[in-house]
C-alpha cells in the first residue's frame, strides 16, 4: 500500500482525497438525510393526517348538523379528488360512509418509495357541535406527498451536488493546475541545482500561492547562497592552495585509508617524490621515517592517528628517507582530518626540514661548551667535566685526579700593544702549545682535558695523577709557553704562565675546585709569576682570596640587608684657591655593627666582574641622596671600576639618573683607578668623551702604582690626576716620593690637570705638596671620613 | 291551495315522521345564523331541556329559514323556533306556541353601515338592500313594507339569514340591510361592526317555541315547563350563560311563558302588509 501510495503523483493524490471525501460525505450525509427525511417526513405526513381530519371534520360539519349526508359524501370525494388523501370515513351510529382514493402512479421509481420507508399516515377527527357527536372522520394519507416532496428535494440536493461538484472539479483543477505547475517548476528547478546547473530563475504561475512563492525565493536564496559559499570554497581553497604551495614546511594529505592525496611543492621537493606519482600511495611508501639513533622505521605517525593509537595533534623528530634514498632530519606534526559526524576522513601530516636546525643546534650544543676562539672546551664544559671526576673520586675512593688554574703572564701586553686580533691569534697558539704538551690518558683510560676558562686563563683536568705528577705536568706546561716566542710584525713576546694546581677531594663541587685552583694560580703571580702553586688552604694570601670569594657570596646578602653605606671624605684645595668637594667611599657594615675597610671587597668585586653592580648602587645612592639633601651643594667623586666604564650601557645609566634626581652633571667626578683593569680602552675613551661632554670630570685614581699609568693619561681624556698615596704617605720623609709626586705634578700642570695627593696624614706632608703645587690634598690630616648622611645638629 | 296543504299535512303526519313513532323529538330552529352557529347554541340547551324534561329532544335546521319553514310546514318537527308560522297559511299547520324567547321583543330594522351618505329611506331609491329571506318577519315583511307603504323601490338581495345579509352589508355589497334589531345587535358586538338605523318597526314579540299538534300533551308540558325553568335552574342558567357567551350576547336569554295569542300582532301584520304573501 505505501509503495502504491508513493508511486501516486500529488494530482493523483488530491483528486483521490477529494473524490474520496465527496462520496463518503454523499454516502453519509445520505445516509443521515435519509434518516432524518424519514423520521422528519413520518411527522410531516401524521400532522397532514390530522390537518387534514380536522379541515375535513369542519367541511363536513354543516353537512351533518343539517344531516345532509349527500353532501357530505361529496365533501368526502372532493377532499380525496385534491390528492394526497388515501381514503376517507365517516362513521356516525354505526353507519359508514366511505371514499377511497384510486390507484395513482406516483410517477417516480418504486425503489424510492422502498428506501424511504414511509407509509400511509391516519388520523381521526370527532365532530361535536355544542356538545353534541355528529360522527368520526377517519382518513388516511398517502406517503406519496411527503415522498414526492424528498424526491423533489433529493432531485434539486443531486442538482446542487453535482453542480458543486463541477464547480469543485473546476476549482481543484485550476488550484492543481497553479499548484502542481509552479511544484513542477521548482521540482525541475531543485533537479537543476542537484545536477549542479543553476535552476535559472523561477517563474511561477501569476496565481501561485504565497506557500509556493515563499518556495521558489528560498530556493533562489539557497542557490545564491550556496554558489557564493562555493565561490567562497572555491576562494579559499585558491588561497590555501597557493598558501600550501608557498609554504617552506612539506604538507601531506591522506585519506583515511593511510593513502596520500595531496602533496605540496614542499613535500614533493623534500620526499623526492611527484605529487601525481605518490597519489593512493601508501603514506610509509611516500615518507618512511626511521629513528635517528636506532635507525630503524619508526611507527609512522599518521598511521598512529588513524588508527588512534596516538593524540589527535602529534609532534616529533625523525628521518625521512627519500625516494632518492636520501635521509633528511625532519620535524613532524600530524592532524586528523574529520569530516563532521562521519568521523576521521584523513591526516594532514606536515614535515619541517630540520637539517640546518639540527646542525645548529648541534653547533649551538658545541659553542656552549667549547670556546669559539681556541676550539676547547669552554669553562661549563670544564667545570662539568670536573663535577664528573668528583663524582668519580666518590665512587672509585682509590683514584686521585689533579686541577691547573693556568694564567698567562704578560699577555695583556700583547694584547694592549699589538690587538684583540694578536691577542687571539696567541691565545689560539697557546692553547695548541699546551694541547700538545698534555700528557697520555692514565690508568682509567681518560685524557687529561684542556679548557678555556675565560680570557687568558685556561683549566687543566689531569686523571689519575698524584699531586708531584701533575706538578711535573704544571711546570711542563710552563716551560712550553716560556720557550715559545711570539712575534707580532718586528716585536717579540715571549710569555710566562701562573698556574694553580689543586688535587680534586670527594664531596666537593666544581666550583671550589675553580676558586681554589684561582687562588693558587693568584699566589704563584704574587710570587714572581711563572711558576705552580699547590692550593694549601694556609697560605695568607690564599685566605685573603678566600676572603674574596666569600665576598661574592655575600654581596647579595648585604644588599639584602642594607648593609652597604656610604661615607664621604673632602678634598681640599691646598693652596687655598678653589672649593673643596668629596670622594664616595663604600663601606659595609658587619654583622657586629661595625664599619669594615672595603678592600677585599672592591677586589673580589673587581675580580669577579660584580663591579659595576656595585657602582651602579653607589651612583643611585648618591644621587638619591642629592636629590633629597638640596642644601648639599658639593662635588662628588665616585670611583668606577674598568668594567663599569667599559660597559656601553652605564652612560646611558648616569644620563638617566642624573635626570630623575635633577642633579647637575658638573656636580659629578668620576675616578678610575690606574690599576683597574681596562679591558675595552675604546670604550672607555667613549665613556669619558661622553661624561666630559655631559660636564662631569674624569680623574685618574691611583696615578703612578701601574704599568699603564702614561699609557692611560696618554689615552684617557681626564682632567685630574690623584697621585697615588703609596708615593704621598711619606713625602715628609722620603725624598725619592717627592722627586715622584713633584714629577706626576709637573706632568699635571704641564697638561693642564688638576692634582690630587691622597693620605694626607700630617701637617709636613701637607706643607710639602704646597710647596711642590699639587692642587688639592685628601686624607685624614685633613678629613676624617663621614657617613654622607650627617647627623642632624639636633642629634 | 291552502286547505289543500294543511289536509295533507294532517294526513301524511301520524304515519309519515319518525319522532311520531316514538323517537327522538325534531327541535327545528329557524336560521338566523349559521348553521354551525346555530347548532353550537342549541345543542347545549336541547341536551339540557332533553335531560330535565325527559323529552329527547334533537336539533333539526335546514340550509336555509325557508327551508326550515318548509320542514315546519311539512311536519318533520315536533317543536319549532319560529316566528314565520303566524302568516294566515302556515298558522292554519296547528303549531302552538308553548313558549317564547325572553327579552323586550323584537323589532324591524332598516340600517346602513355607520359612515353611510344614506340618512333616509328615500335615499335608497333604486338601491340593492338586502334581506334574510322572503319567511323572515323582522327581516323581511316588517322592513320590506315600511319601503313599500315609505314609496321607496329598492332591489331586494336575499342573503339567506339574517347574518348573511348583514356580511353583504358590511362589504358594501348592499346600500341597506332589513334585520331583526336583536340579532343585528348581536352581530354589530361580535364582528365590531358599526351601523346606524334608519328605520326601525314597533315592537313584536320574541320568536316562539312552538308545537307540533301531533306532540302528545304531556311531552308539550314536560318541555314547556323546562324551557321556563332553564334560567332559574343553576345548571340551565350556567347553560345558557355559556352559549350566550359563546355566541357573544350581551346577556343570557331564557324563556318566558307564552301563547298563541300573544303573536297577534304577527297575524294583525299579515293582515294589514303591503308586501305580497304568495303562497305563504
Amino acid at each position: 500500500m505505501k509503495r502504491l501510495v508513493a508511486r501516486l503523483s500529488l494530482r493523483t493524490r488530491l483528486v483521490a482525497a477529494l473524490v474520496g471525501v465527496l462520496l463518503a460525505a454523499l454516502v453519509f450525509g445520505g445516509i443521515y438525510s435519509l434518516d432524518a427525511a424519514r423520521k422528519v417526513g413520518g411527522q410531516a405526513l401524521q400532522q397532514m393526517a390530522e390537518r387534514e381530519a380536522q379541515v375535513l371534520a369542519l367541511t363536513l360539519t354543516e353537512a351533518l348538523i343539517l344531516g345532509d349526508y349527500t353532501t357530505a359524501r361529496e365533501l368526502m370525494q372532493h377532499s380525496v379528488q385534491r390528492g394526497g388523501i388515501l381514503w376517507v370515513r365517516l362513521k356516525e351510529n354505526g353507519q359508514t360512509i366511505a371514499v377511497e382514493a384510486p390507484a395513482a402512479n406516483p410517477g417516480r421509481p418504486a425503489w424510492f418509495a422502498a428506501l424511504v420507508g414511509l407509509g400511509p399516515a391516519a388520523a381521526r377527527q370527532s365532530v361535536t357541535v355544542g356538545g353534541r357527536h355528529y360522527g368520526t372522520v377517519e382518513l388516511a394519507v398517502m406517503p406519496h406527498v411527503v415522498e414526492d416532496r424528498l424526491w423533489l428535494l433529493l432531485g434539486r440536493i443531486a442538482g446542487i451536488a453535482l453542480l458543486a461538484g463541477l464547480l469543485l472539479a473546476v476549482l481543484m483543477y485550476w488550484i492543481m493546475r497553479v499548484n502542481l505547475q509552479g511544484l513542477a517548476r521548482l521540482a525541475k528547478a531543485g533537479k537543476a541545482m542537484e545536477e549542479g546547473r543553476p535552476p535559472s530563475g523561477i517563474r511561477l504561475p501569476p496565481a501561485a500561492p504565497p506557500e509556493l512563492t515563499a518556495a521558489a525565493h528560498a530556493l533562489d536564496a539557497a542557490h545564491a547562497r550556496i554558489r557564493a559559499q562555493i565561490e567562497q570554497i572555491l576562494t579559499e581553497k585558491e588561497r590555501w592552495q597557493v598558501t600550501l604551495e608557498a609554504i617552506a614546511d612539506a604538507v601531506i594529505v591522506t585519506d583515511a585509508d593511510g593513502c596520500v592525496r595531496f602533496m605540496n611543492p614542499a613535500a614533493e621537493r623534500l620526499t623526492d617524490w611527484d605529487a601525481a606519482q605518490a597519489r593512493d600511495r601508501p603514506i610509509e611508501v611516500v615518507a618512511p621515517l626511521i629513528d635517528e639513533a636506532q635507525r630503524q622505521p619508526v611507527p609512522h605517525p599518521v598511521l598512529l592517528v588513524l588508527h588512534g593509537d596516538a593524540p589527535e595533534k602529534t609532534m616529533s623528530q625523525a628521518l625521512l628517507r627519500t625516494a632518492g634514498g636520501a635521509e633528511v632530519a625532519v620535524a613532524d606534526s600530524v592532524a586528523p582530518i574529520h569530516a563532521g559526524d562521519d568521523g576521521l576522513c584523513g591526516v594532514v601530516l606536515v614535515l619541517h626540514d630540520e637539517t640546518e636546525r639540527r646542525a645548529l643546534l648541534a653547533e649551538l650544543r658545541r659553542l656552549a661548551f667549547h670556546d669559539p676562539l681556541t676550539g676547547l672546551p669552554n669553562r661549563r664544559a670544564l667545570e662539568g667535566r670536573i663535577e664528573r671526576a668528583l663524582r668519580q673520586l666518590g665512587d672509585e675512593p682509590g683514584r686521585r685526579h689533579a686541577f691547573c688554574y693556568i694564567d698567562l703572564d704578560q699577555f695583556k701586553l700583547v694584547n694592549d700593544t699589538c690587538g684583540h686580533a694578536a691577542g687571539d691569534e696567541l691565545l689560539v697558539t697557546i692553547g695548541q702549545l699546551m694541547l700538545a704538551r698534555l700528557p697520555s690518558p692514565g690508568v682509567g683510560g681518560e685524557s687529561p682535558v684542556l679548557g678555556r676558562l675565560g680570557g687568558d686563563e685556561f683549566g687543566l683536568l689531569l686523571f689519575d695523577t698524584d699531586s708531584e705528577t701533575a706538578l711535573r705536568h704544571a711546570t711542563a706546561i710552563i716551560d712550553a709557553i716560556r720557550g715559545h716566542t711570539y712575534r707580532h710584525g718586528q716585536r717579540a713576546f715571549n710569555l710566562g704562565a701562573s698556574i694553580g694546581l689543586v688535587l680534586l677531594s670527594a664531596g666537593e663541587d666544581a666550583s671550589h675546585i675553580l676558586a681554589r685552583a684561582d687562588a693558587a694560580c693568584y699566589l704563584a703571580k704574587r710570587r714572581g709569576r711563572n711558576r705552580v702553586e699547590r692550593w694549601q688552604p694556609e697560605h695568607v694570601a690564599i685566605q685573603a682570596q678566600s676572603e674574596e670569594m666569600e665576598w661574592v657570596g655575600r654581596m647579595e646578602r648585604y644588599f639584602a640587608e642594607g648593609r652597604f653605606e656610604l661615607w664621604r671624605q673632602r678634598i681640599v684645595p691646598v693652596n687655598g684657591s678653589g672649593e673643596a668637594y668629596y670622594e664616595v667611599l663604600l663601606r659595609p657594615r658587619n654583622e657586629q655593627g661595625e664599619v669594615t675597610p672595603p678592600l677585599s671587597l672592591l677586589t673580589a668585586a673587581e675580580r669577579y666582574g660584580l663591579a659595576p653592580t656595585l657602582d651602579r648602587w653607589v651612583l643611585r645612592r648618591l644621587l638619591a641622596h642629592l636629590r633629597d639633601h638640596p642644601e648639599d651643594t658639593a662635588r662628588y667623586a665616585v670611583n668606577l671600576s674598568g668594567q663599569t666604564i667599559s660597559d656601553p650601557l652605564f652612560v646611558e645609566v648616569v644620563r638617566s639618573v642624573l635626570d630623575a634626581c635633577a642633579v647637575p652633571a658638573g656636580r659629578m667626578l668620576f675616578e678610575l683607578t690606574e690599576t683597574a683593569v681596562v679591558h675595552d680602552i675604546e670604550a672607555a675613551q667613549r665613556f669619558i668623551a661622553a661624561m666630559r661632554k655631559l660636564g662631569c670630570g674624569f680623574c685618574l685614581d691611583d696615578f703612578g702604582s701601574g704599568l699603564s699609568s702614561f699609557a692611560y693619561l696618554k689615552g684617557l681624556d681626564a682632567s685630574t690626576l690623584k697621585i697615588d698615596g703609596a708615593f704621598v704617605r711619606k713625602l715628609d720623609t722620603e725624598p725619592l716620593d717627592y722627586v715622584i709626586v713633584n714629577a706626576i705634578a709637573q706632568i699635571g700642570r704641564d697638561m693642564g690637570l688638576i692634582t690630587v695627593a691622597e693620605f694626607v696624614e700630617n701637617a709636613a706632608i701637607l706643607e710639602k705638596l704646597r710647596e711642590i703645587g699639587v692642587d688639592y690634598a685628601q686624607g685624614y690630616h685633613l678629613h676624617q671620613p663621614e657617613p654622607l648622611v650627617a647627623p642632624k645638629p639636633t642629634d | 291551495m291552502p286547505f289543500l296543504f294543511a289536509l295533507a299535512a294532517l294526513l301524511l303526519a301520524p304515519s309519515s315522521h319518525a319522532w311520531q313513532a316514538g323517537g327522538p323529538y325534531p327541535f327545528g330552529v329557524l336560521n338566523h345564523r349559521s348553521p354551525t352557529l346555530t347548532a353550537e347554541y342549541w345543542n347545549p340547551i336541547l341536551a339540557w331541556v332533553s335531560a330535565r324534561s325527559g323529552v329527547p329532544l334533537t336539533l333539526k335546521i335546514a340550509r336555509t329559514a325557508n327551508e326550515t319553514t318548509d320542514m315546519a310546514a311539512r311536519g318533520e318537527l315536533a317543536f319549532v323556533y319560529t316566528n314565520h308560522l303566524f302568516t294566515p297559511q302556515r298558522d292554519r299547520l296547528g303549531y302552538s306556541v308553548i313558549a317564547r324567547q325572553e327579552g323586550e321583543g323584537i323589532r324591524g330594522q332598516i340600517v346602513v353601515p355607520a359612515a353611510s351618505a344614506v340618512t333616509r329611506l328615500e335615499d335608497l331609491a333604486g338601491q340593492a338592500v338586502a334581506f334574510a329571506n322572503r319567511y323572515g318577519f323582522t327581516g323581511y315583511f316588517v322592513p320590506y313594507d315600511a319601503l313599500l307603504r315609505a314609496g321607496v323601490e329598492v332591489k331586494p338581495v336575499f342573503a339567506g339569514t339574517q347574518e348573511a345579509a348583514m356580511g353583504l352589508l358590511r362589504h358594501g355589497k348592499v346600500a341597506a340591510a332589513g334585520v331583526n334589531h336583536q340579532v343585528m345587535a348581536d352581530y354589530a358586538r361580535r364582528e365590531g361592526f358599526a351601523y346606524r338605523v334608519l328605520w326601525q318597526s314597533q315592537p313584536y314579540d320574541d320568536l316562539a317555541v312552538m308545537a307540533h299538534p301531533a306532540v302528545p300533551p304531556q311531552t308539550r308540558a314536560a318541555v314547556r315547563e323546562a324551557l321556563l325553568g332553564m334560567k332559574t335552574d343553576p345548571e340551565g342558567s350556567k347553560v345558557l350563560d355559556e352559549v350566550a357567551a359563546r355566541l357573544k350576547l350581551p346577556a343570557p336569554r331564557g324563556f318566558a311563558a307564552a301563547g298563541d295569542r300573544d303573536y297577534d300582532a304577527y297575524r294583525s301584520f299579515f293582515r294589514a302588509t303591503r308586501v305580497p304573501l304568495e303562497s305563504q
